[in-house]
């Protein structure tokens, strides 16, 4: 008897407990000051955080301390609330219950939002000069260019023109996949190119390194691996020495979907932005023939894929999939697994957070060195916590104080048809905009704080503090550029010169089909009969390696020209034949 | 003629107190069930443009149909599907007869099977979710390798047999507490006089067990097979609480598949007409089936007399 009151006790607890950490996902539990003005916020707390947010509220509240914005009140109050619902769909179906002004978001399709009447237009904001804050641009003069050409709702996609302007968001941040690497044991080990090709530089003196993969001396991109093959003799080369070259977070399958999406787009750079509104040259589609019923890529004597171009229209968009982008960003995860340069939490259940922590933590004590992770560019403050512990416990530097940097992506081969600057590919889906069911006392200071964060001042601290842009040009002072991190500075350079490609466009095609650029998704691989095998897709490591004859990524490529012929094409998108 | 007035003014109460009970579940029906269903249907004729939705005849379903027949991540899902549901009915539902047979005869541990067993109905499914995911990942390599037997693969992210068996043990697990509560409360409400009869006759144990308790569950038995069949293409297979929106493709099952497609990051407004032409031939499937298993169920289902 005194047994089962002992259960039923603890399974109490045990539930209360539940409870209890569900009910503690509340707000920041700020008291309401009804002589100011309140403004609602709502930000998705992926892995930017809200550090630079809660440095935005206190430089705004005290800003205007003394402004009044509503009759009977003066100054503003800010509140925020962090949750990972303000997304999508998700929010999309429930933001006229919310009471929430602002939201920072995720996942918004912009113009579904639109036309459902969520966004408040805020077309003032962005279209006037911020001279009150003594500059001289709008926002709109500062967006860069892919998220321009998408908000703006009056931009001509066809003729390439901005109307009168008409806006409902703004950028939220840009999320950029990329290889980042530890700068230091680079340099420690001398594991840049030199002007000979070959490895054993420090990158103390940069005119002794090769001209990396953008193919031009004296940028940033100087003594990194300019081809897959300069790539994979790097990561043979850490191997070597002890080191692991490669890991990501294996946790989640969507990672590595999002990283071949990414890797294609810095591989194929404008003509990437074809996959959102196949209109246009395509320069580098690999030849396909019939091969028994089934799709074959073809290769040429050197092994490489025999290259074509196309005029690419809504009729015949489906050779968007022959882009030879998604052959090589999958046979570069092929090349890393079947020559096992990674390491086992790639491959494992390790999530994004342990990664970057494994990451971080390794070259500290007698751990094994890991020389790349494969992250968002959200990682350096994502980790901060991770940064904090390896500080204060290890010995490590300050998250600030840390050298990691931006890898350019390596072209596939030393082929024509891919030299040219390195890509820069962001999501425009991330957006910061003020709801339609803002109440009209409310709206003039939501307003207010949402151009108050595109102001240059605020554009800089955001670099600062989360190590990334937003969206807008940087126009950042020596000064301001000196006292940014390590991280925040190479992603500067890093961009400066690199093609800025968005993933969206401002057209009937893409507004209707948005999911076609989903990066958490890759197109689907039709592999059949014989061919039914893991495919690199999924990325296995066992399977790949006991079937290490095969070439997966052309099993994978060959799969999805079997989908996406032209009958399946025509039955979705026969509409915009013109 | 005051009588009359009188029973005339009761009944007329009656009526008021009775169009009111109904009135609360009717309403609810009307708007939950009818309405939602009825814009479905509606839904699964059009496709969504940038000015809204527009009407497009049958072409969803052509596309659905195109889809279940094309092969790739769909003919995985129903495989998936058609497994699970094989699991549920040759290995949950008769394990959990006989827990739920070995629990009502209070043999020893009853009470403590009985508690692990409905232990995961009653605790969140994520809290049961990162257990079994530590155990799996963080636990077990751990004892393994302290024990000398070398690195351990991933469980759960590493090939898809082997993460589709593991989620399949934890599904089989976690799916015994409410049904064993059913089954084992039902057999319990078995007449003490009836099997003390068959016990008397020499029906112990196993015989008991067929031709007293199954005959005397089996009403529940119909409902939860019912129950089962009609979740044929909605059982989600715990997947999202292990992968979120990010499972493998191999892992998917059909209810995993609809509900990612509307909960993902990036999912958007032009999936819906699909997903309700996808709903509308899945209903079109399995009303008719339901229908006939529960009318053999009942024709050939043992009777307690």
């Amino acid at each position: 008897m005194k047994l089962k009151k002992l259960l039923c006790t603890l399974l109490s607890v045990l539930m209360l407990f539940t409870g209890i950490s569900v009910a503690g996902c509340g707000g920041p539990g700020i008291d309401i000051d009804e002589t100011k003005t309140q403004v609602y916020i709502g930000n998705q707390n992926y892995g930017f955080g809200d550090a630079w947010l809660i440095s935005a509220i206190d430089k705004f509240e005290k800003r205007y301390a003394n402004t009044p914005f509503e009759d009977g009140k003066t100054g503003v109050q800010v509140l925020y609330e962090n949750g990972s619902d303000f997304t999508g769909l998700s929010l999309l179906q429930t933001i006229k219950g919310n009471d929430i002004d602002i939201y920072f978001s995720d996942g918004s399709t912009y113009y579904e939002y639109i036309n459902s009447g969520a966004m408040m237009d805020i077309t003032d904001i962005v279209t006037e000069p911020l001279t009150e804050f003594g500059e001289t641009k709008s926002i709109a003069d500062k967006l860069i260019n892919c998220f321009s050409t998408y908000l703006d709702t009056t931009y001509d996609f066809n003729t390439k023109t901005h109307g009168a302007g008409k806006y409902y968001a703004l950028p939220n941040y840009e999320c950029v996949y990329q290889v980042n690497y530890n700068v230091k044991y680079f340099e420690d080990n001398n594991l840049y190119y030199g002007l000979d090709g070959e490895l054993g530089q420090n990158g103390s003196d940069r005119s002794q390194l090769s001209a990396g993969p953008d193919g031009e001396y004296g940028n940033y991109d100087d003594g990194q691996p300019a081809t897959f093959e300069e790539f994979f003799a790097l990561c043979e080369h850490i191997t070597k020495i002890g080191g692991v070259p490669v890991t990501w977070p294996g946790g989640a399958a969507s990672y590595r979907n999002v990283y071949v999406n990414q890797f294609k787009n810095s591989i194929e750079r404008e003509e990437s932005e074809l996959l959102a509104n196949p209109v246009g040259k395509a320069t580098r589609l690999i030849k396909v023939e019939r091969e028994n019923s089934y799709s074959a890529m073809q290769f040429d004597e050197n092994g490489y894929p025999i290259l074509e171009e196309l005029d690419l229209t809504y009729e015949n968009g489906y050779n968007v999939y022959r882009q030879s982008g998604w052959y090589w960003a999958t046979k570069f995860f092929e090349e890393i697994l079947e020559n096992e340069y990674h390491n086992s939490g790639a491959i494992g259940g390790r999530t994004h957070m342990d990664t970057q922590k494994d990451f971080i933590n390794s070259t500290l004590g007698t751990n094994q060195p890991i020389a790349i992770l494969l992250e968002g560019n959200y990682w350096i403050n994502e980790a901060a916590p991770s940064f904090e512990y390896a500080h204060t416990n290890l010995g490590a530097p300050t998250r600030e104080e840390s050298k990691y940097g931006v890898m350019a992506f390596p072209k596939p081969t030393d082929q024509d048809e891919y030299q040219g600057p390195n890509s820069y590919s962001v999501g425009t889906n991330a957006l910061s905009f003020i709801s339609a069911y803002t109440p009209e006392n409310r709206l003039g200071a939501a307003k207010k704080f949402l151009q108050f964060l595109f102001t240059d001042e605020m554009l800089f601290d955001y670099t600062k503090i989360v190590g990334a842009t937003r969206g807008c040009e940087v126009n950042f002072t020596e000064t301001q550029l000196a006292s940014l991190p390590y991280y925040a500075r190479t992603m500067i350079e890093y961009r400066k010169d690199a093609v800025v490609v968005g993933g969206s466009a401002n057209t009937a095609f893409y507004k209707e089909n948005p999911n076609i650029t989903k990066w958490t998704d890759l197109p689907e691989s039709y592999i059949k009969d014989g061919r039914e095998i893991d495919a690199v897709l999924y990325l296995r490591n066992q399977t790949i390696k006991s079937l290490q004859d095969y070439d997966h990524a052309a099993i994978y490529f060959n799969g999805i020209q079997d989908g996406t012929n032209v009958k399946n094409w025509a039955s979705t998108y026969s509409k915009y034949w013109s | 003629m005051k009588e009359a007035k009188q029973i005339n003014s009761r009944k007329r109460q009656k009526i008021i107190f009775y169009c009111l009970l109904l009135a609360f579940p009717l309403v609810q029906n009307a708007i939950f069930y009818l309405f939602v269903n009825f814009n479905s249907i509606l839904l699964s004729f059009k496709t969504y443009t940038a000015t809204g939705y527009e009407f497009v005849g049958f072409s969803n379903y052509q596309k659905v149909f195109s889809e279940i027949v094309g092969g790739g991540v769909f003919s995985y899902a129903i495989k998936n599907s058609a497994l699970l549901f094989g699991v549920e009915m040759v290995i949950i539902l008769p394990l959990t007869l006989f827990f739920s047979f070995y629990i009502a005869k209070k043999y020893a541990l009853s009470t403590f099977f009985r508690i692990i067993l409905f232990l995961p109905t009653i605790v969140s499914s994520i809290v049961m979710v990162l257990i079994y995911t530590y155990l799996l990942e963080y636990a077990i390599p751990e004892i393994v390798t302290k024990l000398g037997g070398g690195h351990v693969e991933s469980f759960l992210f590493g090939k898809t047999d082997r993460a589709f068996t593991s989620v399949m043990i934890y599904y089989v697990w976690v799916s015994f507490g409410a049904n064993v509560i059913l089954y084992s409360g039902t057999m319990s409400g078995i007449s003490q006089d009836v099997i003390e009869a068959a016990n008397l006759d020499g029906a112990t144990g196993i015989k008991e067990f067929w031709y007293i308790s199954v005959p005397g569950v089996w009403p529940t038995f119909v409902v939860l097979t019912l129950a089962k069949l009609t979740g044929f293409f909605t059982n989600k297979f715990n997947l999202f609480s292990f992968y979120g929106t990010s499972a493998d493709a191999k892992l998917y099952t059909i209810g995993y598949y609809l509900f990612r497609e509307t909960q993902s990051d990036l999912a958007s407004m032009t999936v819906f007409p699909r997903l309700s032409a996808m709903g509308v031939i899945f209903t079109i499937i399995i009303a008719p089936i339901t229908i006939c298993v529960k009318r053999v169920l009942e024709k050939i289902g043992p009777k307690e007399d």
